[in-house]
This record gives structure tokens, C-alpha cells and sequence, in this order.
């Protein structure tokens, strides 16, 4: 495992040069109001935007007005983003997350959350659509492969830690509340997943460029 | 606290799991780190993301794209009305361009109604009248309308207190442009209008070719998906540049719109 420290490039979501430089001309389309540009972005991502707002809504009604809503605000405020701050993907990501955060909050389904945290991620419910594409390319499965890889590293304890600060939004104490663990532990607990997972992640696609 | 500490603080930072006052210790450091801070941001806002990678997509039902599309398509024109300033006295060139406008369509009723009575018998006479009546409401409306953006054009084509404006309404696309001191194009030559579309490729709108003082109107309309924040060009271009080419030519006119 790599040093805690360990410099290394900057992380992208492991989509080709040439894919993460096409979003970046679409988010430039988009600021100019080009709404083929946001069909095109859409189309690309919509699925993945989606995944993660049923993952943490569990509710898919819910997540069809997140994910209509994140795609929304991409159009309107599409200046927001700078290819200097990573790829397209990491911020409409970052952006769905973040969205269904407040949602969540807003909501005050906090409570049953915290029923559901003692659950292993299951990652997804039973639903109509689910499942990935026919047409799914191999990058987007190999890619899944090596998160999952990188989950299972983690210590159970830390992952458990992990995913419900994630996914499920909650805070260092609603955490230690809802494993009934001291709130240090907790804090330590995310803190070494996170830094853990980001090292194995990145030493995973080191490995990918060394050995072709 | 070292810069690796600092590192892994951006990532909890960004995974919004950090306590009030730790938060905002790293948004100081972020604020005044600099390239460096906001690579570490970059990078952890990545690893993030990386946690939602491994959901296996889900295909959202068609409504959301259609609902999406929906509110594009229906937010546009109301875009465009609130990029309007809201009380922005109106420009004096306006102001004048109303009061020159009803002195022209009185001037013009007072003559006609005086050749009218002249020429009585001439037919067609009232046709003309009611004609040129109703073209100058139309132009006196265009001006006061809301939808109406008046903008200037300037560059090295003009002579001393040359003037050249457009009047676009943007909801009926119609498009006036008046030239006044214009210098002559070289010889085998034009100037040519040039739009900016959404693809931020340059739309021809028009050729230009100016009276010996220099005047030219032309009545057009706005090319589809034009971009309205982008700039207006005339450039200078060859007479036997085939119809479609692009500008060859340097601007010598350009005009921006004011939102």
C-alpha cells in the first residue's frame, strides 16, 4: 500500500483523455446554451446520476426529480464549473450527491436511516431498469470491478463508516449514534477509509499504466 | 500541520464529513492555497465521485429527459426577458429614435393628407396612406417593444460620425440594421453581416453594399439558434467568395450586445 502522503497525479474518473476533453467542450457548449450539448451529457450520464440518487434516496420517484434537477442546474449554471477542478464527471457527480444531501435533510429522513445503517450496502434496490446497458462498455464494468475491489479492502468497520457518510449523508455523530460507537472511533474510521481507499485507487490505476 | 495532513483533511473536507470548525479551517486553507489547494480539491472531489462509480448504472424512465427538455425549451424565451435590465432608464438613442419617428409619421400624414387633397383623384391614394401609416406604427412599436434590443456597431469602417445600429426583435427575429458613413469597400468588394451561433460558428446575416455617401439599410431576420450574448460582425469580403464560405476577411465592424 502507498504511503499515506504519496504524490501522485490528480484523479479522474477513468474514462479516456479523449472522453473527459469531449465533456469538457459539451460543458462549454452548455454555458453557451447549446441544449444539444446538455442532450449529449445527458445521454452519457444520466445512468450514473441516477444510480446514485436511488442509491441514496431509495426512493425512485425521488431520484427522477434529483436527477432532472441536477441536469437542470448544469444548464442554468453551467459557468459554475472549471475543467481546472477536474473532470465533468466528478463535478455532476459531486454536484448529484450534494443535491440529494439536501434533499435528504430536507426530507427529515434521517430517522430511518438510521434504522437502515446496521445494513451491509446492498448498493441497489429492486428496480424496473436496473442493471447497466447492453451496449455498457467494458471501461464502465472494469471500473466498477476496481471500486469494488477497493471497498472490500477496507476493514468492514470502515467501509460501514465510509458508506454511510457517503451515501447516506450522515454526519460524524449521526454515525456514532447510529453504530453506537464512540465518536472519535468513528472519525478515525472514515477518516483511514477514505485516505485508504483514495491510495488503492490510485495505485490500481498506476498498476493499469504500467501493465497495458 | 504538514501538507500531507492538509491533504487528507481536503478529502474528509470535500466527503462533508468534517465538524464546523475543522470545515472551516480547510476553507481558509483552500482560499488562500492556490493551485496546489485546489488540486488536492480536484483530487478528492475524484475519489468521491469514484464511490458513486461503482453503483452499476440505472437507466432514469424517459419522462426525466422529456420533463428536462421540456423546462429548456420553455425557459428560453423567459431567459432572454430577465437578462433584460429591469430599470435601465432607456437609451437616449431611443428616446430619440420615438420622438424622430412620430415627427416622421406626422411630417408624413401632414404630406400625404396635403397630396391627398392635391391629388384627389388619384387613385390608390388612400391605399397608400393607410400603407405608409401602418409601416410607420410598426416601426414606432418595434422600438418601444420589450423584446426589442437596439445595439451599435463600431470599427475601422466607419468615417468621422459614421454611425451604424441594429434593431433585432428578438421575438419576431426581425432585424434592421441602418448604416450612415460607411467608407467605401475596395474595389471587388463587400461587407458582409455575420451572426455568432450557438456552436460559435459565424453566421452570415447579409451583404452590405453602401450608397457613394456611404448609407445602407437592410431588413433581415435573425438566423436560428443565434447566440444573443455573442458579438455582431461585418467583415470585408471578396465579391467572388462563393455563397456559404466562412469570413475571409478581418472585422471592421463589431458590435456587442449590452444584457
Amino acid at each position: 500500500m502507498q504511503s499515506k502522503g504519496a504524490r501522485g497525479p490528480a484523479m479522474a474518473p477513468p474514462e479516456s483523455a479523449r472522453a473527459i476533453a469531449d465533456e469538457v467542450r459539451l460543458m462549454g457548449g452548455i454555458r453557451r446554451g447549446d441544449s444539444l450539448a446538455l442532450e449529449a451529457l445527458y445521454d452519457r450520464h444520466a445512468r450514473r446520476v441516477y444510480a446514485l440518487c436511488v442509491r441514496m434516496l431509495r426512493d425512485p420517484a425521488e431520484a427522477e426529480e434529483v436527477t432532472q434537477e441536477v441536469f437542470w442546474e448544469i444548464w442554468r449554471r453551467a459557468d459554475r464549473y472549471e475543467a481546472s477542478r477536474g473532470a465533468p464527471l466528478s463535478y455532476l457527480l459531486n454536484l448529484a450527491r450534494s443535491r440529494t444531501l439536501d434533499r435528504l435533510r430536507r426530507d427529515r429522513r434521517r430517522e430511518d436511516l438510521r434504522l437502515r445503517a446496521g445494513l451491509e450496502p446492498g448498493w441497489l434496490p429492486n428496480h424496473a431498469a436496473s442493471g447497466p446497458r447492453a451496449e455498457d462498455d467494458a471501461i464502465g464494468a472494469e471500473q466498477r470491478l476496481a471500486i469494488g475491489r477497493a471497498l472490500r479492502s477496507l476493514p468492514a468497520a470502515q467501509r460501514r463508516a465510509v458508506m454511510l457518510a457517503f451515501f447516506d449523508g450522515l454526519t460524524h455523530r449521526e454515525i456514532a449514534s447510529a453504530l453506537d460507537a464512540p465518536l472519535g472511533t468513528v472519525k478515525t474510521r472514515i477518516r483511514k477509509g477514505l485516505l485508504r481507499l483514495r491510495n488503492s485507487l490510485l495505485s490500481q490505476y498506476r498498476k493499469e499504466e504500467i501493465e497495458p | 500541520m504538514s501538507g500531507d495532513d492538509r491533504r487528507d483533511d481536503v478529502l474528509l473536507y470535500a466527503s462533508g464529513a468534517l465538524d464546523e470548525s475543522e470545515r472551516r479551517d480547510v476553507e481558509r486553507y483552500l482560499a488562500e492555497g492556490g493551485p496546489r489547494a485546489a488540486g488536492e480539491l480536484a483530487e478528492a472531489e475524484a475519489t468521491l465521485a469514484h464511490l458513486a462509480l461503482g453503483l452499476d448504472p440505472l437507466e432514469p424512465p424517459a419522462r426525466v429527459k422529456q420533463r428536462l427538455f421540456e423546462r429548456v425549451a420553455d425557459a428560453r424565451p423567459r431567459l432572454l426577458r430577465l437578462r433584460r435590465p429591469a430599470a435601465r432608464p432607456r437609451p437616449r438613442i431611443v428616446r430619440v429614435a420615438r420622438i424622430g419617428l412620430a415627427g416622421a409619421a406626422a411630417a408624413s400624414l401632414i404630406w400625404l393628407v396635403a397630396y391627398s387633397t392635391l391629388t384627389a383623384r388619384v387613385g390608390g391614394l388612400e391605399q397608400a396612406l393607410v400603407q405608409q401609416a401602418a409601416s410607420l406604427d410598426l416601426m414606432t412599436a418595434a422600438v418601444d417593444s420589450p423584446e426589442v434590443k437596439m445595439i451599435e456597431l463600431d470599427g475601422p469602417a466607419l468615417r468621422h460620425r459614421g454611425v451604424v445600429r441594429m434593431v433585432q426583435n428578438w421575438q419576431t427575429g426581425e432585424c434592421y440594421l441602418f448604416a450612415r458613413g460607411l467608407r467605401p469597400p475596395r474595389h471587388d468588394h463587400s461587407y458582409r453581416l455575420w451572426f455568432t451561433g450557438m456552436d460559435g460558428e459565424l453566421v452570415a446575416g447579409g451583404t452590405l453594399r453602401p450608397d457613394r455617401d456611404g448609407d445602407f439599410s437592410i431588413h433581415t431576420r435573425l438566423p436560428r439558434d443565434v447566440d444573443l450574448g455573442a458579438p455582431v460582425v461585418i467583415t470585408l469580403e471578396p465579391d467572388h467568395e462563393q455563397p456559404g464560405a466562412g469570413p475571409s476577411g478581418s472585422p471592421q465592424l463589431v458590435g456587442e450586445y449590452h444584457l
